[in-house]
């Protein structure tokens, strides 16, 4: 089994097992998990706007996923997601509104905006990372509760807030954004936009950065051993910044797809957990921008259809559960490793048995 | 002077939940486990010992509770991380997502909320001169933790299973289960922490705990140097600023020209700047054990 | 003969997967006897010793100690039969006192659970003066010399009441009189009635100390000789299977060139923070070959990556020649393998590239800088092919080799990926070698240095650093020793390995 087929394997199974335990866990608690499940599946993929909704989480996931994904190939842990995002969000909605220009330059310069608005964060962790050795961990989650109060709970109440509300009413926020910077979408009925196709281009652009070009190349080996790098004359702290800004970066864009998408300002009340579930779509993602897409497709289609679970009384939250229950059989990887090694084993064997040779030696039994 | 005495005692009532966390920290951390899960280990502690004391009427049977349920989730931690040997850091960080949905889902399925449980009042625990007995616990414990460390058998092959597992494990040491042992304790310590929050210190569970006290008591561990009384002195200094900002946010004037700033967002966000401002300035490069976040292969080639 | 045998190993095996490191190797030894174990590095003398101290659990066969059959599940168990280890790579506690190592495990108590210091330190003191040396119980580890760490394994394990005591290459660390030193203390372990096995390939040490010698090759017992019978030269050839020993000679370079290097009064600290040059003098030519020789810590590694430009100059000057200067004239072996000179998850073919993705040779023209896939396959198969890498697919991960082939990848790749091989790369200049052929078997250790002396014949100056005296007299063209942080002397190649030895240890003694 390659390499690349036997971590594919692993994450499957990692997903697989978390949902085989989430529903056991709701049979625990006496609710119908059958038709739970059943729900969450129609409200993800039973409709053409099911398919819209699925859709355009996995775009965001996919952006957050990235975000977290590119920070690991070098190394680090950036658990900031959540706060990169918001401040791309913010920036999104910002620019959003205080421009009006044709919708094809003014996207982009929204979109601009909100990777700028989140590297930012980024960047202030690499800082300290690289200069003071303060574990990036530690830092950009203090980051992001520094970002996430300082968002909501001045500026967007405060200076930022829009202009008609009262200072009580907070659960207005920002003011609507200019219609020319609103993601265009496909088609009546959905919304499905163009998030969509630029979370899928960003995820190649972000595999040929990295399996293709020097530059990724130099960000791998930092990410393997990065005394060797530095022993290689490879720029370490550059090839850090580098990363750590196109982490924020990626994180604020999938903000910016939120905001300019559906939500079309900043609203009062937008802690929505898409950079938390990053980490867990680069986790079961193994960190390959591909592994990427197809886990925030399916956590994009576990959230959308995650709203069904109240009609069966459960709390949408539940996928959360999911996802860290995933991510922890992931990051496990030697029982699942040590199972899909021995129905290796035992396809190998009935395949030589059928061919009539003897079977080959027994590996890792000693 | 009736300041300081009034700062000084929001500092002893905040303190416990960063001093336990932290010293939960410092003691899986110098077994040579990264323990990234404070903050799902002291959620889950927090809630179980509301609904615990809830149901049963009895704040102690609460703290109970909390303990078992820090400590049950450290055994997911240990398991995982020294049997299963997997990275520590994402075990810590998949616990922490787990504790976010589990006690959401379960807040749902007790109280029928999601935002604070909607109990009146939960059963407290006697005070002893007019502090709880976290407090106490809390003044304690540092103390007898560095004790524990530097003048005990179990406390010497602690530090040096953190520090050299393998050389340890030549002599005969049992590496796994001194983690265990260590990473058990550091749950329960989370726990117990988790638990003053929800039946000490706010009365009540509110959905947002521990809201970053875990990551904070992190920083508390770094900040002292993984050792028990840094760790402690590291803590009172972070209480002291939350009690700080506490102070200045119920004194600003709820309208006026001041209010109208909408400075509540930078207040909250201070103590956080601050911890990072310390962690950038003072500790320098801090030196974790040799063999914190290092899983322990026996067959290794050494 | 009455007594049963100290130590027996009856048809130990032992198989890793699809590696039998160890195949039915039976051995005797009695109380007090002296007995040597000696084999090329993977031979299974490590395998073998670590099955009899528990650390490893034999595939098939048994460990006896006294007579009695023992199930060594853990080194517990050894210990508790009796059996220490003093191991090669010393298993020490670093910020622990000397009397914290050796009582860890078996800790003096005082009401359960207390540790009981005093006790611990009283111990260390009273077994160290009844093997004749001084310790100082309450030191920390990490400040005591390479000499005195040692000592220490040797109390740990006869504190916890050893009567056999397996030394893994004891004198792997020691300058030559520290290493007479250890003999003796050896001697004086059997004449208290300890037993001895010497796991070693120092044969000369080896015959002036033990009573048999038992001579391991891949993985099986090829002999077990008397020691008064036999001599290193025939021990070698059974050690290798009857090829002769490469002939231990310097080669005739090129005459010297242009001078590649210059250090004057060059200063540095190492990582502790401690003074490890402390004013180095010494010049590095094109077309020679530079050996350095001294006790391990006596600043070769710091100078190494002074040269290399991995640590900051504090003090005196380090000149390069311009052509040194370019990028890629530098080729570094370092002397960590897995920790600067490799990125173990990455492929072979990937960690071929690492320090050279940038060279014409292996990137694609255009905007971006793209990787020259091809190029680099090509490259990879070359150097494969030409350092016998095993297994031979560039796919692998590099962290699946064994540290002999993790080595070849790094001397391949500094050696040999340079022109002509690697077209649109600078020329090496200078190559700055630690310890290059370290974990590797005889066949691969002469093509190591013949690749270095290519590099030398094709203008680069080379610096080799090496604790093994024989490299140092077989591929120096001249020799130089470092002590206490300085260059104290040159010597033609070919020296004395006795003047080498005392200029490595008097200039430690002037420091």
């Amino acid at each position: 089994m390659s390499a690349g087929a036997r971590t594919l394997a692993l994450s499957a199974a990692a997903m697989l097992s978390a949902l085989a335990v989430g529903f056991v866990a709701i049979l625990l608690t006496g609710k119908d998990a059958a038709e739970g499940y059943a729900g969450v599946l129609d409200g993800s993929f039973g409709s053409f706007e099911a398919v819209g909704e699925t859709s355009v989480k996995a775009a965001v996931l996919t952006c957050t996923g990235l975000s977290v994904g590119i920070a690991f190939v070098v190394g680090l842990f950036n658990i900031g997601a959540e706060g990169q995002f918001i401040a791309g969000a913010l920036a999104a909605a910002v620019v959003g509104r205080a421009l009006h220009l044709p919708t094809a330059l003014h996207v982009p310069l929204s979109l601009l905006a909100a990777a700028a608005g989140g590297a930012l964060p980024a960047l202030a962790a690499a800082w300290l990372k690289v200069r003071r050795g303060v574990h990036e961990v530690i830092s950009t989650i203090m980051l992001n509760w520094v970002v996430i109060y300082t968002v909501q709970d001045w500026l967007v109440v405060g200076p930022l807030r829009a202009p008609s509300s009262s200072a009580e009413v907070s659960a207005s926020g920002t003011a609507q954004i200019d219609v020319t910077a609103e993601l265009p979408r496909f088609f009546e009925d959905s919304r499905l936009d163009v998030g969509l196709p630029i979370a899928v281009v960003l995820a190649v652009f972000a595999w040929f950065l990295l399996s293709r070009t020097v530059l990724g190349y130099e960000m791998r080996a930092v990410g393997a051993n990065i005394e060797a790098a530095r022993a290689a004359k490879i720029p370490v702290a550059r090839r850090l910044y580098l990363a750590m800004a196109l982490s924020g970066a990626f994180a604020g864009l999938g903000g910016a797809f939120l905001i300019l998408g559906t939500e079309h300002h900043y609203p009062g009340v937008f802690r929505t957990g898409y950079g938390f579930d990053g980490i867990a779509v680069a986790l079961v993602g193994s960190s390959h921008p591909l592994g990427v897409l197809v886990a925030a497709a399916c956590f994009g289609a576990l959230r959308a259809g995650a709203t069904r679970l109240q009609l069966v009384g459960i709390h949408p939250s539940f996928a959360e559960l999911i996802q860290g229950l995933a991510v922890l059989f992931v990051a496990t990887r030697a029982p699942f490793a040590a199972v899909l090694d021995r129905a290796a084993r035992a396809l190998e064997r009935a395949r030589s048995a059928r061919r009539g040779a003897a079977p080959p030696a027994r590996k890792g039994d000693a | 002077m009736i300041l300081a005495l009034s700062i000084l005692r929001s500092i002893l009532d905040f303190a416990p939940p960063l001093v336990l966390a932290a010293l939960g920290g410092v003691i899986s951390e110098r077994a040579g486990v990264v323990n990234i899960g404070l903050e799902g280990m002291m959620r889950v502690g927090a809630f179980f010992a509301c609904w615990a004391s809830f149901a049963w009427g009895s704040a102690w049977i609460g703290a109970a509770a909390g303990i078992a349920a820090g400590t049950a989730f450290a055994a997911a931690h240990a398991l995982v991380s020294i049997h299963g040997r997997a990275d520590q850091v994402v075990s810590g960080i998949a616990l922490n997502l787990i504790a976010l949905g589990l006690v959401t889902f379960l807040l749902e399925a007790v109280f029928g909320t999601t935002g604070t449980a909607p109990v009146e009042t939960l059963p407290e625990l006697p005070s002893l001169l007019g502090r709880s007995p976290y407090t106490y616990v809390a003044l304690v414990a540092p103390f007898a933790v560095h004790g524990w460390l530097h003048l005990t058998v179990p406390g010497l092959r602690l530090r040096a299973v953190g520090e050299h597992p393998h050389a340890a494990a030549t002599l005969g040491v049992s590496v796994a289960r001194v983690r265990w042992a260590a990473v058990l304790a550091g749950g329960a310590l989370a726990g117990l922490g988790g638990s003053s929050l929800s039946i000490a210190i706010l009365h009540r569970f509110d959905n947002k705990m521990p809201a970053g006290l875990g990551f904070m008591a992190l920083a508390a561990v770094v900040f002292g140097k993984w050792t028990p009384l840094g760790a402690f002195f590291a803590s009172l200094f972070f209480a002291l600023a939350n009690a700080g900002v506490d102070a200045v946010r119920s004194a600003m004037p709820p309208s006026g020209p001041l209010a109208d700033l909408h400075l509540d967002g930078i207040l909250l966000a201070a103590p956080y700047l601050l911890t990072l401002a310390l962690l950038a300035g003072f500790v320098g490069r801090a030196v974790p054990p040799a063999a914190d976040g290092v899983p322990y292969d026996p067959e290794a080639k050494h | 003969m009455g007594d049963p045998p100290a130590l027996e190993l009856i048809g130990l095996t032992k198989i890793f997967g699809d590696t039998s490191a160890c195949v039915d190797v039976s051995l005797s030894v009695g109380r007090g006897e002296v007995v040597a174990v000696v084999g090329e590095n993977g031979a299974g003398k490590s395998t073998l010793m670590n099955m009899a101290y528990g650390l490893y659990r034999p595939t098939r066969g048994q460990v006896k100690v006294a007579g009695r059959a023992l199930d060594l599940g853990s080194p517990r168990d050894a210990i508790a039969a009796g059996v220490g280890m003093v191991h090669q790579h010393f298993m020490q506690v670093a910020p622990l006192t000397v009397a914290e190592n050796v009582a860890l495990g078996a800790e003096p108590r005082r009401r359960g659970l207390l540790f009981d210091r005093r006790e611990a330190e009283r111990a260390v003191s009273e077994l160290a003066a009844r093997l004749g040396f001084a310790i100082d119980p309450r030191a920390i580890v990490a400040d005591c010399s390479v000499a005195t760490q040692q000592r220490v394994e040797i109390l740990k394990v006869l504190y916890r009441g050893a009567e056999v005591l397996i030394l893994d290459e004891p004198t792997a660390v020691l300058a030559p009189a520290e290493a007479h030193a250890l003999l003796d203390t050896v001697r004086a372990l059997a004449a208290e009635g300890k037993t001895c096995v010497l796991v070693s390939h120092k044969l000369r040490e080896v015959l002036a100390v033990a009573a048999r010698v038992a001579v391991m090759r891949r993985g099986k017992l090829v002999a077990i000789k008397e020691a008064k019978e036999t001599d290193a030269g025939e021990l070698a050839e059974l050690m290798v299977g009857g090829g002769a020993r490469a002939a231990a000679q310097a080669g005739v370079g090129a005459a010297r060139g242009e001078r590649i290097a210059a250090l004057r009064g060059v200063r540095a600290k190492s990582d502790r923070g401690v003074v490890a040059l402390d004013g180095v003098d010494l010049e590095l030519f094109a077309g020679e070959i530079t050996a350095v020789a001294g006790v391990d810590g006596n600043g070769q590694t710091e100078l190494a990556e002074v040269l290399t430009g991995l640590r900051p100059v504090d003090g005196g000057a380090l000149d390069l020649a311009p052509s040194a200067r370019a990028a890629g004239a530098i080729a570094h072996v370092p002397e960590d393998r897995q920790r600067r000179g490799l990125c173990l998850p990455l492929t072979v073919e990937e960690n071929l590239a690492l320090g050279r993705q940038r060279a014409k040779g292996l990137v694609k023209d255009g905007a971006v800088l793209r990787v020259d896939g091809p190029a680099r396959a090509r490259l990879a198969a070359e150097l494969i092919e030409a350092l016998d890498v095993r297994p031979r697919d560039p796919h692998l991960a590099a962290a699946s080799l064994s540290g002999g082939n993790q080595q070849k990848v790094i001397v391949a790749r500094e050696l040999l990926a340079a022109p002509p091989r690697l077209p649109g790369s600078a020329p090496l200049r200078l190559v700055v070698a630690v310890q290059p052929t370290r974990g590797l078997d005889l066949g691969a250790i002469a093509n190591v240095h013949a690749r270095l002396r290519e590099a030398r014949d094709a203008g680069a100056a080379v610096l080799v650093v090496s604790l093994d005296l024989d490299e140092i007299r077989a591929i120096g063209d001249r020799i130089v020793v470092m002590a206490a942080g300085k260059v104290v002397c040159e010597l033609p190649a070919g020296a004395e390995e006795a003047v080498i030895g005392h200029h490595m240890l008097a200039g430690e003694a002037h420091a």
